[in-house]
């Protein structure tokens, strides 16, 4: 029988020690982060509640679900940005904005805060993915740049980065997603990086508000016809998808539009089937998901109970 | 650098308040009461008095509760007051958080109180709220099986059911009560709200029940109560209930009536009993309980509203918090010119307002001394020569013609009609024809059913040959047969279309085909089943299962694919190794009705119609700028049938379509029910209302705005008796409020003056004199003395110069500016027209999604904030 010194049976209960607090800790924080996802259930279904109420709509639960996916992959992937914000929602105004026709306007928008030691960063929040930030990043930076003007020109404060989070699963996860292969979702999840920096300059910002005037000037005067169809056959800026088969294809009125009515003449693929142009219901995975989610609530099974 | 003023936020803003209006904005001390005549601009009042209170008072914005009486009036101030603060910050740099702010209807702030951890520790403890709005909470009595319960309490069960029925509804409407179902559950949900608004505990008064009939329906809504409180998973309540709860809530815990710091409650003529208790608890703590309203502007009784509330208040102040508020008149109206503020003000004290046997005591606030700030002499109120009520309307479309093709407003719409009732109405028929013959289109939501006018007739009439009508039962009742016409109406003019437009023809019976094929296909799979003994409860075991059901006899192309898709084979396969998160494995029922499910949903089948040429009018209307009517139409249907998805079931499977089932519970149940109570537009009117119509508005809907031109063509309305519901309810309660008997002048009074106090350039009034056709007594000395269109000179119009500063305009960046960058017409289809997109519904995810983000970020901060605190 091997005698152990009492260091050695001192030096392992302190190893056992630390490794049981270490364990702890782990489940503290695992706790903690459970907790947190509890919170964001009850916030999340609080919010739907009081939108509901306020817009006197809803939405299906597939969507439903998957905005409650975002926020918890949103937590789950950069808890050091959620746990060191520190100011949220903070509402930047541009106000005594005028039309040509005087008409005074405010323009709004929101941002977070992280302010740690000496750096100040202001990140904005955006529900779609990181391939479409980057393809359309001339319009964030514009964007950015008018939101740093009002932080740091009109509210005195500094500013060393701005940065925008895109909380949509990219294309990769996506992709992934649909070969129902754990491994490859995990490897695709954890490349994935919603964070990106956006360099900031003064220089646009006057352009930038003219432009944002005329589009309230445009708005306001009642202008809203389509793009025209050649804009419709462009690619998206930065991406391989057209202007058509990205944005319209999400747009409902697509089939009252004249715009899609003209690009989807020209488009062979639906010549072939009198009604092709109205049976597009996206692609079949599409298809196939919208079915799995929303096939689960079952109609009512008594409907003479109902009527 | 100075330190900023209030006056400077003034300046910067273009406003100058009047002593009156500054003397409230700077009031913030103990109970305050605010008597606001028409026009005086309390709206920014309030916005201002709110900001003082948080920039220079330093009153955090999550101890304010200020309430609106529309959730729009609440947005708007919300606006408003995010614009002001962002000046504020912007010359201080200290940001301000309205996230917690209490803002909204007494009806949305009473279910934040409820689940509101500060003010409600014990929230979580319960079930989950689910509130029922008034269509949902008729959806829920009318249940057969929920409305049985009610008639069992009733003690009705022996008799036929429409016995039954006559036996209620003889109680609310003795000389004329209907059989049918639906008039028995809008009765008695009518009363139930009222026993609820006066917080009348059934078991206590039962007692004192006047009759039988009375007890009978106290029995029914206890049961009714009874209900509610036992439905799984969610606490259930209805609108009148919720004010309830967040009573309770605030009774049994203390702090929560030392919470807020201030309460602001606007419109405080139209709270109801349960609402003023609710206020006071609120305030017990602080006292600052700040009021604001009309009560010549009430007009919400029919909803238990009790204007005494206001007119009393300063000696409900006293017994409440026993003390008196400041009372502080608002009776500048900048709205109007001077003769159109002499008429209305003329026009109420023409009635008498004294108290019997209490001299000097008036129902009504009568020292208001309402001024008009206008001081033109010109005439602003005119009257049609008193005449036979076509020959008035035929003058008055003229008059209104002359308007708009002088130039002297801008759109049609600027020129509203007012009418004290809008359905079934001759008059307004009369009006609409009038101005129709002179070119003139009207737009008048509130005018007739929602579901006949044109724009539903086609939705649904394309419904309709897609899932076939419904059978006629052998039921006689009115609204049976006058449903089943609206039907046939609807079908047939989508078929009246088909000459014109074939392909439309083509694509209906495309669709009507694939509905009968997925439930052919329905039917051939179950027979497989049957025959091979299997349940189709069982798990589906595809090795065993799959090519049976693939090899169905009959079975369409589409169905087998559907079953042999890889993506299927994959989910299922997974499921079977429980690799799909918690889901359990398919059942063979599963697979069936996903191989028979339709590719398409209602809301799918509504957008697509938009590309034949009849339907694509009202988009491409819209989009020219020259007609809005027909989109808003389309907004709404868009939101009814994604609230029937909502309620029901998104995809419609075959087995939902099998029998008829699906389209009974559309057509017999949710658009039936929906005809029935004529259910229109939204509760608050738009505004502004469509361009290139004239809007037709009830009195009701008018509350609150304001027109260059408006017109009253029927100053009459009689004056109804009080009725059995509020004679119960007075016996029920006894108060010392309004007799009975006079309530109802009083209510004319207070509604024609709100017609009248609309105005701001022009008032056209009518003056019907015919055979059974006149108007009020008061009207007419009145009329006698006014200018008449006969002689009015159109070119002596002369718009008020004084426009009110309306808080300007929020646009955002992301929601406004790059949606519209992106497409202008989905931005007008989405944002400005609200429809309800199928299947993309980035906005509401959008917000959703960020609100969420922001809690967690906000639950962090505080967090921290503690943790450093702690140390
Ligand atoms: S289909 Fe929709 S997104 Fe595309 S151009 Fe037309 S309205 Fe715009």
């Amino acid at each position: 029988m091997i005698k152990r010194t009492a260091a050695q049976i001192k030096a392992d209960l302190l190893k056992r020690d630390q490794e049981i607090r270490e364990q702890m800790r782990l489940l503290a924080l695992e706790q903690e982060a459970s907790e947190l996802e509890l919170l964001i259930l009850e916030r999340f279904e609080r919010n739907y509640e009081t939108l509901a109420l306020e817009s006197g709509r809803r939405i299906s639960p597939d969507v439903k679900e998957a905005a409650l996916k975002q926020v918890l992959m949103y937590w789950r992937k950069l808890p050091e940005v959620a746990t060191t914000v520190t100011q949220t929602e903070v509402r930047l105004s541009l106000p005594n904005q005028r039309t040509s026709t005087g008409t005074v306007f405010t323009i709004e928008g929101v941002v977070d805060i992280i302010r740690d030691n000496d750096r100040t960063v202001m990140y904005d929040i955006k529900t779609h993915d990181i391939d479409s930030v980057v393809s359309n990043i001339e319009l964030y930076q514009q964007q950015l740049n008018v939101y740093a003007h009002i932080w740091q020109t009109l509210r005195q404060q500094e500013l060393h980065e701005t940065c925008i989070i895109a909380t949509a699963f990219p294309k990769a996860v996506r992709d992934a997603v649909t070969t129902g292969d754990d491994a490859k979702i995990d490897a695709a999840l954890a490349s994935w990086n919603p964070a990106l920096t956006i360099p900031f300059d003064q220089q646009t910002l006057e352009q930038t508000i003219i432009q944002f005037t005329q589009t309230v000037e445009a708005i306001e005067g009642g202008q809203f016809a389509p793009p025209p169809v050649s804009r419709l056959q462009e690619r998206v800026p930065g991406s391989r998808t057209l202007y058509a088969t990205r944005i319209c294809i999400n747009c409902d009125s697509r089939f009252s539009c004249n715009a899609y009515r003209a690009y989807a003449e020209g488009d062979q693929t639906t010549a072939a089937d009198e009604f092709g142009f109205y049976n597009d219901y996206g692609t079949a995975i599409d298809q196939s998901e919208w079915l799995s989610t929303n096939l689960s609530i079952a109609p009512p099974a008594d409907i003479d109970d109902l009527i | 650098m100075p330190e900023l003023t209030l006056e400077d936020l003034w300046a910067e803003s273009g406003f100058t308040p009047n002593p009156e209006q500054e003397q409230a904005i700077r009031h913030i001390d103990g109970p305050l009461y605010l008597t606001a005549g028409p026009g005086s601009g309390k709206t920014r009042v309030l916005l201002w008095r709110t900001l003082n209170l948080i920039v220079f008072h330093g009153v955090k914005p999550e101890h304010i509760f200020l309430s609106t009486f529309t959730e729009k009036a609440a947005h708007q101030l919300r606006e408003g007051l995010k614009n002001y603060l962002g000046q504020v910050t912007n010359h201080t740099g200290q940001p301000y958080d309205l996230a917690n702010m209490y803002v909204g209807t007494l009806h949305s702030l009473s279910q934040k109180i409820i689940q509101d951890r500060n003010l409600n520790p014990n929230f979580r403890n319960g079930r989950p709220l689910r509130v029922m709005d008034e269509l949902e909470t008729y959806f829920f009595v009318s249940r057969r099986r929920n409305w049985q319960q009610l008639i069992e309490a009733a003690e009705l069960t022996d008799l036929e059911p429409e016995v039954q029925n006559h036996t209620i509804n003889t109680f609310f409407d003795a000389n004329r009560p209907s059989r049918s179902r639906h008039n028995a559950v809008q009765n008695v949900l009518g009363f139930f709200g009222r026993l609820s608004e006066e917080m009348i505990d059934p078991q206590v008064v039962m007692d004192q029940a006047p009759s039988a009939e009375v007890q009978m329906l106290l029995r029914m809504y206890a049961r009714y109560r009874g209900l509610l409180a036992e439905q799984a998973g969610f606490d259930y309540t209805d609108f009148s209930l919720l004010q309830q709860k967040a009573y309770d809530v605030v009774v049994s815990n203390a702090a929560s009536q030392q919470y807020f710091r201030h309460i602001i409650i606007d419109e405080y003529q139209d709270t109801n009993l349960i609402q003023e208790r609710l206020v006071f608890k609120l305030a017990a703590g602080s006292q600052n309980l700040c009021v604001v309203g009309d009560d010549d502007q009430a007009l919400y009784r029919f909803r238990g509203a009790t204007v005494e509330n206001f007119v009393e208040f300063p000696a409900r102040c006293q017994h409440y918090l026993q003390r008196q508020p400041v009372k502080i008149p608002l009776s500048t109206n900048y709205r109007s010119r001077n003769r159109v503020v002499q008429f209305y003000t003329d026009y109420i004290t023409r009635h008498s307002w004294q108290k019997e046997g209490r001299p000097g005591e008036f129902y009504r606030v009568h020292d208001k001394n309402i001024q008009p700030y206008s001081q033109d002499t010109e005439p602003s109120v005119i009257t049609t020569p008193a005449g036979h009520p076509d020959d008035v309307s035929a003058q008055i479309a003229a008059l209104v013609r002359e308007l708009l093709d002088a130039g002297k407003v801008d759109d049609p719409n600027q020129i509203a009609f007012l009418f004290p009732a809008l359905r079934n109405s001759p008059q307004v028929n009369r009006m609409r024809n009038a101005l129709e013959a002179v070119g003139l289109q009207v737009y008048a939501p509130r005018a007739g059913r929602f579901l006949d006018t044109d724009e539903p007739t086609l939705i649904f009439g394309a419904f309709l040959h897609v899932f076939g009508k419904p059978q006629q039962g052998p039921f006689t009742s009115q609204d049976y047969t006058e449903y089943f016409a609206w039907l046939d109406r609807s079908a047939a003019s989508v078929t009246a279309l088909f000459r014109q437009e074939p392909q439309l023809k083509r694509y209906l019976d495309a669709k009507r085909q694939e509905v009968a094929q997925v439930v052919a296909d329905y039917r051939a799979l179950l027979a497989t089943c049957e025959a091979n003994g299997w349940d189709v409860t069982a798990e589906y075991a595809p090795d065993q299962m799959k090519e049976a059901l693939y090899r169905t006899r009959g079975l369409s192309l589409k169905a087998q694919k559907a079953i042999n898709s890889v993506a299927l084979t994959n989910q299922v396969r997974r499921r079977l190794q429980r690799n799909d998160g918690d889901k359990e494995p398919f059942k063979l029922g599963d697979i069936i009705n996903r191989s028979t499910a339709l590719d398409w949903t209602i809301l799918d089948l509504f957008y697509r119609l938009g590309g034949f040429p009849t339907y694509k009018r009202m988009y491409d209307l819209a989009e020219s700028g020259q007609d809005e009517g027909p989109i808003c139409n389309l907004g709404l249907i868009s939101q009814y049938l994604s609230r029937f998805m909502e309620m029901y079931a998104i995809v419609i499977s075959a087995s939902f379509l099998n029998d008829d089932r699906f389209q009974r519970l559309l057509f017999m149940s949710f658009l039936y029910s929906i005809y029935r109570r004529s259910e229109s537009e939204f509760e608050n009117a738009e505004d502004p209302f469509p361009k290139g119509r004239i809007p037709f508005l009830t009195i009701h809907q008018a509350k609150g705005l304001e027109f260059p031109v408006v017109v009253v063509p029927n100053l009459r309305k009689d004056a109804r008796p009080a009725g059995p519901v509020e004679e119960t309810i007075r016996a029920l309660v006894p108060s010392d409020g309004e007799p009975l008997d006079r309530m109802a002048r009083f209510d004319v009074a207070r509604m024609f003056y709100v017609a009248l106090s609309r105005a701001k350039s022009l008032m056209i009034l009518g003056r019907y004199q015919a055979t059974g056709n006149y108007i009020n007594a008061e009207f007419r000395p009145m009329l006698a003395q006014l200018p008449t269109t006969a002689t009015y000179d159109v070119n002596a119009f002369q718009p008020n110069p004084h426009r009110e500063e309306k808080p300007p305009k929020a646009y955002s960046y992301t929601a406004d500016y790059l949606l519209y960058e992106r497409c202008p017409r989905q931005y007008m289809v989405f944002r400005r027209y609200g429809l309800v997109p199928s299947r993309s519904q980035t906005q509401f995810f959008g917000s959703l999604v960020h609100y969420t983000i922001e809690d967690l970020h906000h639950h962090l901060i505080q967090k921290r904030a503690q943790a450093t605190l702690a140390v």
